[in-house]
């Protein structure tokens, strides 16, 4: 089943730049998509769009069967509150606040999930009571994670997660991501630019200068683990 | 939301600085308020209680002597008269009530030396007091004083429903030689009830301590317009005891409406009995001296305490604005830190409402804080405000009172202003979109003058365009420090330049002021003296001319005074450019004030036109000198004397540098007598001298 389909998605930066040219994608339910491509080449601006953070210029976006780019600002945050996680390059935690209450500030609305029960799954038990600054990048990282699973999100969207993170701890983050997938089934729109990472993905998207170029299925899905590191 | 609260709370902790000096504005900011309104809503509130509770005064008057009648007469035969006096009295027998102006001017001056007004019209002053509804009683004072001291003897009487004094300590004289003085007095001179007083040589018993409603700011006289608690004092005694006491005695009604009067806006010309100048609209009746003493008296509490709240409310809103300024700039500079971590939130669907709100910690922390500590401090600084205050104005303090009103504007107010100002800011920031937000770099911008500078200095060195560059980046930061400064630079300017005027205006107004007293009889004097003499005269312009005869044009009435003069040495009368005018003053030449000739378009030569014991005099404008203010015409004395009938040059003021004038007890009790008012100017000079010092000390 398809969470977002995409029909002729454009998106026009002050009416010549184009970032998106009629991009056409699905994205299945439970799996790790990754989109690749060199910088500029509009893999940011498809997450934006898919996410409900940015506006398409035309085309039509549907998650699920509810289509996105008839809602306001108010409906699309109203979509990414109850749908959504995030997680970016810089990790974006709140320097005031200690790990356990950065991952607590995700949680957006009331359910089970047991904060403690995640920080043990994202090996950040010990650092709980740290504060950002006390925290390696990994480490970071992975708060930020796990800030966006404690609410138990439906799709996780990932901008470019370990592009600040050394070859060893980014594979430790992507193991996480990984983790969450195969047990909560929970959908990974990765964007990337470092084709290594491709290899964890269920389907992979290349684009270039707004268009996809490339889309295949991986059935050969590596470890994160093992990734051969480029 | 509690995380976000504990967010900026901690955020609050990590920036101590910062909020420390919130708190301490709104701290200041508060202590100001609670300490000023306290004070002055106390004062205010036991104020209008007291004088109603007192039954204070509403106006003072004494008969007019306009309509003398034969019986009138009669008053005068008790009074030992001077032979000249009786020739006057024998005189008006024969003529009542039509006698020429000048026997009447002459009559009314022995009732009023011998204070008789009091006892004519007493018919028509019951009909007046019935027609607006008012009640009016006998006040009887007298005034003694040694230069330096002022004691003021008031008869007490208990039947009196007007003035009524409010015993602090002690009882109200009862018998001979009991006395109850002012309590500040007592205070000042460490007097307490039982001790022995001794006054001109009589022994007084002190047996209370009071205030008196129509003394609320105890002014002795018109020269003393400072109360000076350790030498001015007032003293209530019985009959026996007034009437042995020797001084200037001062008789007058003081009336009070039966029906509530407004005294919050006490205004003289609300009631009917008041004409739109607020004098006294009925023949019958006049205003005295001591209505304008009791104005001074009785009311400027209210003019010295509205401008003092005023002042230290603005005061306190522009403290209130420095906060709402700190906050904003405090807020902004921490929401563009967070800056990527609120677009995160906004990111994962948090409101930006609910984000702004979470900033709201710094109004409510500083407030908390700043007002909760200012409030009490302010209440502990209210109390030496309050002895300020009640050193000088003489009224009983009710206990504190907490209203809703207040407490509101001391939490309330400053709460919902700093907050509305910090969520503004605070949404304004984070409600711009999450993409925006999360966008590194996005709040650097490059503000217009700092593009403006880099275009003017396109041609200089790298490291000069990168000086100012950087200087232009921090623009409201050097904007706040170039107003702070401007305000604070123009203040203390305004400030010096003020006071170095008030310095000048009195040295320039006291500065030709050769003289020390302005010594008013209450009859026309005729014995010269080597001061300076004046006969002053009220009369009303009926014609005003220009030189070529063609009249011109006035109001309905002028009443100035006509002041006869001779050749002053205390006193300089001198047009723009300093030429002296006084020898133009000649016969019928006149010497008018510069206001006076451009209100109604007069020059030099022109006609003014008088009536005079039934006759018309045309006047002519020799000079016009300059004081912006005067309405006295100069001329003549011994001129205007023989026009008024006198067969030699008679005075009723004259200008003395002689001691005496400033020790009643060295003055004859024949001149005594006759002596209306003595107006010390050096006095009036340091009084004004003392009240720039107070308000220079109290700006500091």
């Amino acid at each position: 089943m398809s969470v977002y389909t995409l029909k002729n998605v454009k998106k026009i930066y002050n009416q010549r730049n184009v970032a998106l040219d009629g991009v056409d994608l699905k994205v299945q339910e439970g799996e790790i998509m990754v989109i690749l491509g060199p910088s500029g080449s509009g893999k940011s601006t498809l997450l934006n769009v898919l996410s409900g953070l940015d506006y398409p210029t035309s085309g039509e976006i549907y998650y699920y069967k509810e289509k996105l780019n008839n809602k306001d600002e108010e409906a699309l945050a109203e979509y990414r509150y109850h749908n959504l996680g995030f997680i970016f390059q810089s990790y974006n935690l709140m320097p005031t606040l200690t790990a356990f209450e950065n991952i607590e500030l995700g949680k957006t609305h009331q359910n089970d999930c047991d904060i403690e029960q995640i920080m043990r799954k994202m090996d950040l038990i010990d650092q709980k009571d740290k504060y950002p600054y006390q925290l390696s990048g990994g480490q970071m990282q992975r708060v930020a994670i796990a800030r966006s699973l404690i609410k138990n999100p439906k799709v996780i969207f990932c901008d470019e997660p370990t592009g600040a993170l050394d070859e060893k701890i980014g594979k430790i983050v992507l193991e996480k991501l990984q983790n969450i997938n195969e047990t909560q089934k929970t959908t990974i729109v990765l964007v990337t630019h470092n084709p290594s990472i491709a290899q964890i993905a269920h389907t992979v998207v290349k684009m270039n200068s707004g268009k996809i170029v490339e889309k295949y299925k991986n059935n050969k899905q590596a470890r994160a683990s093992e990734l051969r590191w480029v | 939301m509690k995380l976000l609260l504990l967010n900026a709370i901690k955020g609050l902790w990590r920036k101590k600085i910062q909020i420390i000096a919130i708190i301490l504005l709104l701290m200041i900011a508060t202590i100001l308020y609670v300490a000023s309104n306290n004070a002055i809503n106390r004062l205010e509130d036991g104020y209008y209680d007291y004088l109603e509770k007192q039954q204070v005064e509403h106006f003072s008057f004494v008969p007019a002597m306009e309509n003398l009648q034969l019986e009138d007469l009669d008053l005068l035969q008790a009074i030992a008269l001077t032979e000249e006096e009786e020739g006057i009295v024998q005189q008006a027998k024969f003529c009542l009530p039509d006698c020429n102006p000048q026997t009447m001017m002459m009559l009314r001056s022995i009732f009023a030396k011998y204070n008789l007004q009091v006892e004519l019209n007493k018919d028509e002053i019951d009909k007046i007091a019935e027609k607006h509804g008012f009640d009016y009683e006998l006040t009887q004072s007298k005034l003694r004083t040694d230069g330096t001291k002022y004691y003021k003897a008031i008869l007490y009487d208990e039947t009196k429903q007007i003035n009524q004094p409010y015993l602090l300590e002690g009882n109200l004289p009862q018998a001979d030689n009991d006395v109850a003085i002012l309590y500040n007095y007592a205070q000042a001179n460490n007097l307490k009830i039982g001790d022995q007083y001794e006054l001109n040589g009589e022994q007084y018993n002190i047996v209370g301590t009071v205030f008196l409603p129509d003394y609320v700011y105890p002014i002795m006289t018109i020269n003393t317009p400072m109360f000076d608690e350790e030498n001015n004092n007032i003293f209530l005694m019985n009959e026996a005891t007034y009437q042995a006491f020797v001084g200037s005695e001062n008789k007058v009604f003081s009336a009070r409406f039966h029906e509530e009067f407004d005294l919050k806006h006490r205004s003289y010309i609300e009631g009917p009995i008041f004409g739109e100048d607020g004098i006294i609209a009925e023949d019958e009746i006049n205003m005295t001296t001591n209505n304008f003493l009791r104005l001074l008296r009785v009311d400027t509490i209210q003019a010295d305490l509205e401008p003092n709240r005023t002042f230290t409310n603005a005061f306190v809103n522009v403290l209130l604005g420095i906060s709402a300024v700190i906050i904003l700039i405090v807020v902004k500079k921490r929401i563009e830190n967070e800056k990527s971590q609120v677009g995160i939130l906004k990111a994962v669907g948090y409101s930006a409402s609910s984000i702004a709100s979470s900033y709201l910690v710094y109004p409510f922390i500083g407030v908390l804080f700043g007002c909760t500590i200012g409030y009490f401090l302010g209440l502990l600084l209210s109390e030496p405000l309050i002895e300020v205050y009640v050193s000088y104005y003489n009224v009983p303090l009710p206990g504190y009172q907490v209203t809703l009103e207040y407490l509101s504007r001391i939490f309330l107010f400053p709460l919902i202003l700093l907050s509305t100002v910090s969520f503004i800011i605070a949404f304004l920031m984070v409600k711009k979109p999450p993409l925006y937000l999360l966008k590194e770099g996005s709040n650097l911008k490059v503000n217009f003058f700092a593009k403006l500078s880099n275009k003017i200095l396109k041609k200089r060195a790298f490291k000069t365009r990168f000086k100012y560059s950087l200087a232009f980046r921090s623009l409201g930061k050097l904007m706040i420090v170039t107003i702070v400064s401007f305000a604070s630079g123009m203040l203390i300017t305004l400030f010096m330049i003020g006071s170095g005027l008030f310095t000048e205006l009195l040295d320039q107004t006291f500065g030709n002021m050769k003289f020390d007293y302005i010594v008013s009889y209450n009859t026309f004097m005729k014995e010269e003296a080597e001061d300076d003499l004046f006969l002053n005269l009220d009369n009303t312009i009926v014609k005003i001319a220009a030189s070529d005869g063609s009249e011109i044009a006035f109001e309905d009435e002028i009443t100035v005074t006509l002041s006869g003069l001779d050749a002053p040495q205390y006193l300089k009368i001198e047009d723009g450019e300093e030429n002296d005018l006084i020898p133009a003053a000649e016969e019928n030449k006149v010497l008018v004030s510069y206001r006076f000739a451009e209100l109604n378009k007069v020059g030099v030569d022109d006609f003014l036109y008088f009536e005079i014991n039934d006759e018309e005099y045309k006047f002519i404008i020799a000079g016009i000198y300059q004081d912006y203010f005067s309405r006295m015409i100069f001329i003549d004395r011994a001129y205007l004397s023989e026009l008024y009938g006198f067969e030699e040059p008679v005075y009723n003021q004259k200008y003395s540098i002689d001691e005496k004038y400033g020790d009643t007890s060295k003055i004859e009790d024949e001149e005594l007598a006759q002596i209306e008012g003595i107006f010390g100017v050096r006095e009036l000079e340091k009084n004004i001298e003392d009240e720039i010092e107070v308000f220079i000390m109290l700006f500091m």
